[in-house]
């Protein structure tokens, strides 16, 4: 079947099997591999993106489900060169050890901060509490998302959908 | 796992692609366990996947004449925002909030976590207190609305012929006075699949419980309303409702079963006891919504 839908702001058209599932279409397809795989079943949130702005496991979803919809991926998030603040901080925290499941943490962040600018401690734990992180821990990811939400040093969010 | 995949825009569009495919077609609101059950091969391979999370009908939270209904498709993210279902459903909404993570509840339904009719889903228990009613087309037009408790046939069993979607859930909204509690025993706070969970709504006066609905799941084949308990506390006085003795009734309804998430024996200690704490709580507090 064909495939018509915008990832991070840009059309994309391609032919896939109706049952393929959108993390393989980004990874495979399209080449998006800063979207992980880890589970494979909705457990971890290494493979969390945005559909229609909303975070989502991208492991549970058909491909064909996505059709006319907006998707937002890590790389649309932020670059080396242009980080999201969400990324800028976890780097500045020592958030991240092997890194893996770091892109799924800061779609989760990311979309949470846009939604509530001043979450408070809880607010963050519960919007981080469908991502695993296996080897740092989450102190340091709690805390350089908490960062972002003091008035003394956070950054301004980019408008992204 | 599939071999077409339809996203109708209406709910008869959807009803006829149903009845064309029959046993060939599988409903998929949220797909956060078809799709794996599909993938893992647990269900065998179909023709036809249909999503139903395009129909504006099945995505809506309605009030009409004191009666709320949601639609089958209506996410648990949805159902957690809603200022409406906040203040008149409280024991719907701590139950949706306590469902596995943002990404999840971003994509899982309401319809699907009771069509699944896990003995464990989190919104039956909230469904069965609220007395709600569970509303069914099929594909000739026919509609028909029956009581969750008798919707629900065993495990992972429902009262739904092949060619009929569930459209919603209905149920008069409570009284303002009404108390809501939610209780949901896991191992950690979010990702997990409930040991037990626990629904009541109680109504008050002069120091005496008036009435009460108390349900349960993961303690049976499906959730179910603890009927001998309710009768022993309708118009019982506050101040003996403490007395361990009046829940051990408890196993009239409940059969819960040993497996690797906790033992039968504990499954009822646990039910006793945190009925007991949560009637407790809730007479005691002034606040119509008790977070468990």
């Amino acid at each position: 079947m064909q495939l018509n839908f915008m990832v991070n702001q840009k059309p994309v058209s391609l032919e896939i099997s109706a049952d393929e599932l959108l993390v393989d279409v980004l990874r495979d397809r399209l080449g998006l591999t800063g979207t992980k795989i880890s589970c494979r079943e909705g457990e971890c949130g290494a493979c969390t993106v945005w559909m229609d702005g909303l975070p989502v496991n991208s492991c549970l979803i058909p491909a064909a489900k996505v059709q006319g919809r907006n998707v937002t991926t890590i790389e649309g998030l932020g670059c080396i060169e242009m980080p999201h603040p969400v990324q800028e901080r976890l780097a500045k925290y020592g958030a991240s050890q092997c890194g893996y499941c770091t892109p799924g943490f800061v779609m989760s962040a990311a979309a949470l901060l846009r939604d509530h600018p001043d979450a408070s401690h809880e607010q963050i734990i519960e919007g981080l509490s469908g991502n695993l992180c296996r080897c740092t821990g989450y102190t340091r990811i709690v805390a350089a998302v908490e960062s972002l939400v003091d008035p003394l040093e956070t950054l301004p969010m980019p408008e992204i959908t | 796992m599939w071999n077409q995949y339809f996203s109708p825009e209406s709910l008869d569009e959807a009803l006829q692609l149903n009845h064309l495919y029959r046993e060939q077609a599988r409903l998929l609101a949220g797909g956060t366990d078809l799709v794996l059950n599909l993938s893992s091969q647990r269900y065998a391979a179909v023709e036809a996947v249909i999503d139903i999370s395009r129909v504006p009908e099945l995505s809506k939270i309605d009030v009409q004449d004191d009666s709320i209904t949601i639609g089958a498709a209506v996410t648990l993210s949805q159902i957690v925002r809603s200022e409406l279902l906040n203040s008149a459903a409280p024991v719907l909404v701590t139950a949706a909030r306590q469902i596995a993570g943002p990404q999840i509840r971003n994509l899982a339904t309401i319809g699907g976590n009771v069509v699944n009719a896990s003995p464990a889903a989190d919104m039956i228990p909230a469904l069965l207190v609220l007395d709600s009613l569970v509303w069914i087309r099929s594909w000739n037009g026919q509609a028909r609305q029956i009581p969750l408790e008798a919707f629900l046939l065993g495990n992972r069993k429902v009262d739904l012929a092949i060619g009929e979607i569930v459209t919603g859930f209905q149920f008069p909204a409570p009284d303002s006075a009404t108390r809501h509690h939610f209780r949901k025993v896991q191992p950690r706070r979010a990702m997990a699949i409930a040991m037990l969970n626990l629904a009541i709504l109680m109504t008050v006066s002069d120091q005496k419980i008036m009435q009460v609905r108390i349900a349960m799941g993961a303690v049976a084949p499906t959730a179910v309303r603890v009927k001998s308990i309710e009768k022993v506390l309708t118009d019982l006085p506050f101040h003996l409702a403490e007395n361990l003795d009046l829940y051990t009734g408890i196993s009239q309804d409940i059969l819960p079963i040993s497996d690797f998430r906790a033992s039968r024996e504990y499954r009822l200690r646990v039910a006793q006891n945190l009925l007991r704490e949560a009637i407790v709580e809730m007479i005691g507090s002034t606040k119509t919504v008790d977070h468990g």
